[in-house]
């Protein structure tokens, strides 16, 4: 061992799809995923059978039926995509949250490096395995609702919609991915399995239920609200999306709004002069809902791989010899 | 006592003319001058002064030689005619002439008789060959009117037949090619193209004359025409047809939509057509844009542009940086003198890339952290 030397020595890709296959085996075969199957199957034909219940009653012609689906709910089960918001980062924490330390707890980790493996692909593996077990997850589920609404619907969807819904579904990954490396890092960190995935739960509910509460008072307290000056309720409001696009979700929930809702022109807030002259309702190209929805994808990507930065920086420090 | 005779005469007689007891018999014109060769029917009245109801007579006592006469009522010859008191019954003469009939004054001589020695008589004299020639006149008060090719050229026309028989009148016009003209009788009638006309009547005809829309602006004459057999009256009226400018605005592929980036300059040309009949000078355009928005036209003035020509502009449109993508409705405006025209252009505006750039940009930066913890802190 040399400490003077800062270089690596050696691929960190050896060994990692045989990491990648066994985890994504183990994975597919586990009783979570049995779980997690039986819960996708309920949700994806409840969620189409009332969209398409709505949509049949209300909506006579749409060159977005399939998109409409995705959206549209009734009371009592919500929408598709609320849904998936929802159900995703749980998938993701339960699928990452043990990735590590359960490996410490059966002491399996030495074993496993004592194979001709790098830690790192053993990391990238674990992680990329979880991750394509999720795709997998979303596409069954993707493929699942566009022929449920084929059956229910009868129409066959447009090339610009399949378009929008892919992306939709490569938001959603990325989206799911994030969950997956804060699950990893909880991992890491912590080596109780139930530590792990209650702090991996406890981010999840701290960025669902309290940080639009954080950051309405944070906006508040940066740009006050003057009743004089109405240029401070625009300051204002600008702050707060500001402040509420930190946490992913804001940045999911307004990415898929861009994406399935053609209609959709800008994300925050819009000045009645701007719209001056707008011939509203008119669906946008794809380039330009893609382009609105951009940076938030493009966060939600970055997000990601900063998260197993985060985890590779910690794992790589560990001890593993223990 | 002559005196007192006088007066007791001149007593009875105003008596008599007031009080007037017995028969009437009458008719127009009792004397009249008629063409050579044609049956001529008068109208004769009876009629009673204070006399009771009773039968009279009637009878044509004396006939030019040759002649035939006939007396009608209602359509059949009559020998007799009931008169009620202070009422009056008519009846006509029909005179025939025999051919070749010599012109002269002929005589004939009707008498009426009713019962109680009731008596009337009516002398009728015709005289033949000093007749009026048919004769039609047309006549209008404004014979120019001047406008431009929409406008209505209406002219109040007073068609007279001045001469002593009914005719049935044909109306024609000559107007230049592709012209519409069209007659009709006065305040709102309906179009006419022959109309009967009585003896000595007149009728006002409206003329209604439609020039053709792309037509040159000079005078035009239009010569209207009243036929009856062989006569005719010919009024010419003139159009003095000014010339009008009109305008249209459209792009070279007639496609009224296109796309435009946010911030940046974008070309759209377009084509302005003057398709009136005078040439339209200092053709300006403007458009109304939303707020925030540029519209620059080169040129912004075009000198002129003749009839049935055209000319392409191109307007040069910057959408405000902040504007929300998405489609924009954007008028065009093209106006000269008197003259204008707008055109409805849809704009799509699509916003820069740049920043699509820029997250390409962070997820690299991702990357690179990666990368950077790989090398950095790799190792086995």
């Amino acid at each position: 061992m040399r400490l003077s030397s800062r270089a690596r020595e050696g691929s960190p890709w050896t060994g990692l799809w045989a990491v990648f296959f066994k985890e994504m085996a183990d994975h597919l075969s586990s009783t979570r995923m049995r779980i997690l199957e039986v819960l996708i199957l309920l949700s994806a034909v409840g969620a189409v059978y009332s969209g398409a219940q709505v949509l049949r009653q209300t909506v006579g012609e749409d060159p977005f039926l399939l998109l409409r689906v995705f959206t549209a709910a009734q009371d009592p089960l919500p929408s598709f995509v609320a849904f998936l918001s929802f159900f995703l980062p749980l998938a993701a924490i339960a699928l990452g949250f043990d990735a590590i330390n359960s490996e410490y707890n059966r002491n399996t980790l030495s074993r496993v490096l004592a194979q001709p493996i790098y830690r790192d692909a053993l990391l990238w593996g674990k992680f990329l395995a979880a991750l394509a077990t999720l795709a997998v997850i979303l596409l069954a589920l993707f493929l699942l609702v566009v022929g449920l609404s084929l059956i229910f619907l009868g129409v066959p969807p447009g090339g610009e919609e399949v378009a929008r819904a892919l992306l939709f579904l490569l938001a959603t990954l990325a989206y799911a991915g994030v969950w997956l490396g804060i699950a990893l890092v909880a991992s890491v960190l912590f080596r109780s399995a139930a530590t792990s995935a209650l702090a991996a739960i406890a981010v999840w509910l701290f960025f669902a239920l309290f940080w639009g509460i954080i950051a309405q008072l944070l906006a508040q307290a940066v740009a006050p609200y003057d009743p004089f000056n109405p240029e401070s309720e625009l300051r204002q409001a600008e702050a707060l999306l500001a402040f509420s696009r930190v946490s992913p979700n804001t940045l999911y929930a307004e990415a898929i709004q861009a994406l399935l809702n053609p209609g959709v022109r800008s994300l925050g807030p819009v000045l009645i002069t701007q719209l001056q002259g707008a011939l509203l309702g008119s669906p946008l190209p794809l380039g330009q809902s893609l382009l609105l929805a951009w940076p938030q994808l493009t966060g939600l990507i970055a997000l990601t791989l900063l998260l197993f930065a985060l985890t590779y920086v910690l794992f790589q420090r560990r001890e593993v010899r223990a | 006592m002559p005196r007192l005779v006088a007066l007791l005469l001149l007593v009875t007689g105003l008596g008599l003319a007031q009080g007037f007891r017995g028969l009437a018999l009458y008719t127009p014109y009792p004397s009249q001058s008629v063409r050579v060769g044609e049956t001529i029917s008068l109208p004769i009245s009876i009629k009673s002064f204070g006399l009771p109801p009773q039968s009279v007579q009637v009878r044509v006592v004396e006939v030019a030689p040759g002649w035939k006469a006939s007396l009608l009522g209602g359509g059949r010859v009559v020998g007799a005619v009931y008169v009620l008191p202070d009422a009056e019954q008519s009846l006509s003469l029909r005179l025939e002439p025999p051919q070749r009939v010599q012109p002269g004054t002929y005589r004939f001589r009707l008498e009426a008789l009713g019962s109680g020695g009731a008596r009337a008589e009516l002398p009728i004299a015709l005289t033949l060959g000093q007749v009026l020639p048919k004769r039609l006149s047309l006549e209008t008060e404004l014979p120019v009117l001047k406008g431009t090719p929409t406008a209505s050229f209406r002219y109040r026309v007073t068609l007279r037949n001045e001469s002593d028989q009914d005719l049935l009148v044909n109306l024609e016009a000559d107007a230049p090619q592709n012209f519409r003209v069209s007659f009709s009788t006065a305040f709102g009638g309906q179009e006419v193209n022959s109309l009967p006309l009585k003896a000595g009547e007149s009728r006002d005809l409206d003329v209604q004359v439609t020039p053709p829309r792309q037509v040159e602006a000079k005078p035009y004459a239009v010569t209207l025409r009243a036929l009856a057999g062989d006569t005719r009256a010919e009024l010419v009226v003139n159009l003095d047809i000014t010339g009008q400018v009109e305008l249209s605005l459209t792009t070279p592929e007639e496609r009224l939509s296109g796309r435009a980036y946010a911030g940046r300059e974008n070309p759209i040309k377009l084509v302005v057509k003057n398709t009136g009949s005078a040439p339209a000078e200092n053709v300006e355009l403007s458009a109304s844009e939303p707020s925030g928005w540029e519209v620059k036209f080169e040129p912004d003035k075009i000198e002129r542009i003749a009839p049935g020509a055209e000319s392409e502009v191109t307007a040069r449109v910057k959408p405000s940086p902040r504007a929300v993508a998405g489609d924009y409705m954007l008028t065009f405006r093209a106006s000269a003198d008197g003259a204008s025209t707008s055109a409805d252009y849809r704009v799509t505006v699509q916003t820069s890339t740049l920043w699509g750039l820029v997250g390409v940009a962070l997820i690299a930066v991702a990357v690179g952290a990666v990368g950077f913890a790989v090398s950095r802190f790799g190792r086995r």
